[in-house]
């Protein structure tokens, strides 16, 4: 019983082992191939360039400022952070920000997301959208409008949030 | 027995998969933005009153000290202010203005005034009942005020008549309530 189990598992084991390409033979020759695989790069973020600007044509009242961070120190920015000051209802920034393939496989863009309080709308798109594809070496705009509503209270903070999903241009679902 | 031996097998299979280094995985990455929006203050207190009949002058129009008024601004609330007309009469008028000062972050104007709730339009005297007998007592006019934008720090004088009419009653008291709208200034037309 104990030589039929040791017998099953060594099956097993030896055919597994042929499914995955293992080679057992008491008798052999073996040919070799030596390979060299190198995986390409996968790294999207943010370029140096923001273009800031606001909706205040006749009066400056309020700011806005928007500032690049590198998270793991891999020389390409991967945030934005942005800091309005003195906003009123119907105050509007826009961070223009462009969006860099820095690997060597192509990337699409699989979903943008915002979670913002509703006192703020914000909208990140032109010219970005899910299923856009960013070659390695291209890059694409994306504004980010933040648009202060009525509702919003005076003397007061709101922050918001945001996320651009990439993923590898074949592995991308709709 | 028979079911130990069917869960050794994928045990099996994927110790094979890890010996062998077999990996499945796709490529990433995800960019962030965040934003922290601070609001500015609306604010704005009366900082000075004007009025053209103090006591001890003449009545504006007439040739006799008979009626005057007082303003007095709440030292509390300085949003506050007060007027008192004193042995008024029908026919009499006054004049009289408050500078209004921006004391926050934004810029304001004056969007609408409102007399115990009633709507003061622009240049257009409009009458009171204020003591609900069904027939007005005092009427209100506004000189040019409305939309003029005030800046942080800035002033601005709104000036208003108050005119006794002809169904005031004598050795009567009236009280009325003024308000001054201030809205941020992007939002006045």
């Amino acid at each position: 019983m104990k030589i039929r189990k040791i017998s099953i598992i060594t099956a097993i084991l030896l055919s597994t082992f042929t499914l995955v390409g293992f080679t057992y033979a008491h008798w052999s020759k073996t040919a070799t191939i030596e390979g060299t695989i190198e995986t390409g790069t996968y790294n999207i973020g943010f370029t140096p360039t923001l273009i800031i600007s606001d909706n205040e044509l006749e009066k400056d009242v309020g700011t806005v400022t928007a500032k690049l961070i590198d998270l793991d120190d891999d020389g390409v920015y991967d945030k934005i952070e942005v800091t309005i000051d003195n906003a009123y209802p119907c105050y509007e920034a826009y961070i223009d920000c462009f969006v860099h393939n820095y690997g060597t496989v192509p990337a699409i863009i699989q979903d943008i997301t915002v979670d913002a309080p509703p006192e703020l709308t914000v909208e990140i798109d032109w010219f970005i959208y899910p299923g856009m594809q960013i070659d390695p070496g291209d890059e694409v705009m994306a504004e980010i409008c933040v648009h202060v509503e009525e509702i919003a209270n005076p003397d007061s903070t709101y922050t918001f949030t945001g996320t651009i999903d990439t993923i590898q241009w074949n592995e991308y679902t709709p | 027995m028979r079911s130990k031996k069917l869960m050794l097998i994928p045990a099996l299979v994927l110790l094979s998969l890890v010996l062998i280094g077999f990996a499945y995985a796709h490529w990433s990455k995800t960019i962030l933005i965040s934003g922290e929006i601070e609001t500015g203050k609306i604010d704005a207190i009366i900082i000075k009153w004007f009025c053209d009949d103090p006591p001890g002058t003449i009545d504006p129009g007439y040739d006799k000290d008979v009626a005057s008024c007082e303003c007095s601004i709440d030292t509390a609330d300085p949003q506050k202010a007060y007027i008192t007309i004193t042995n008024a009469y029908p026919c009499y008028t006054v004049h009289f203005s408050l500078t209004v000062k921006n004391t926050g972050t934004i810029p304001i104007a004056l969007k609408e005034v409102r007399v115990d709730g009633k709507v003061i339009p622009e240049q257009e005297w409009t009458p009171i009942d204020a003591d609900n007998n069904g027939v007005n007592d005092l009427e209100f006019y506004m000189t040019n005020s409305l939309g003029e934008q005030v800046d942080p720090g800035k002033a601005v004088e709104t000036s208003l008549d108050i005119h006794v009419m002809e169904g005031a009653d004598p050795g009567a008291t009236y009280t009325f309530t003024i308000e001054f709208d201030f809205w941020n200034w992007n939002e006045v037309p």
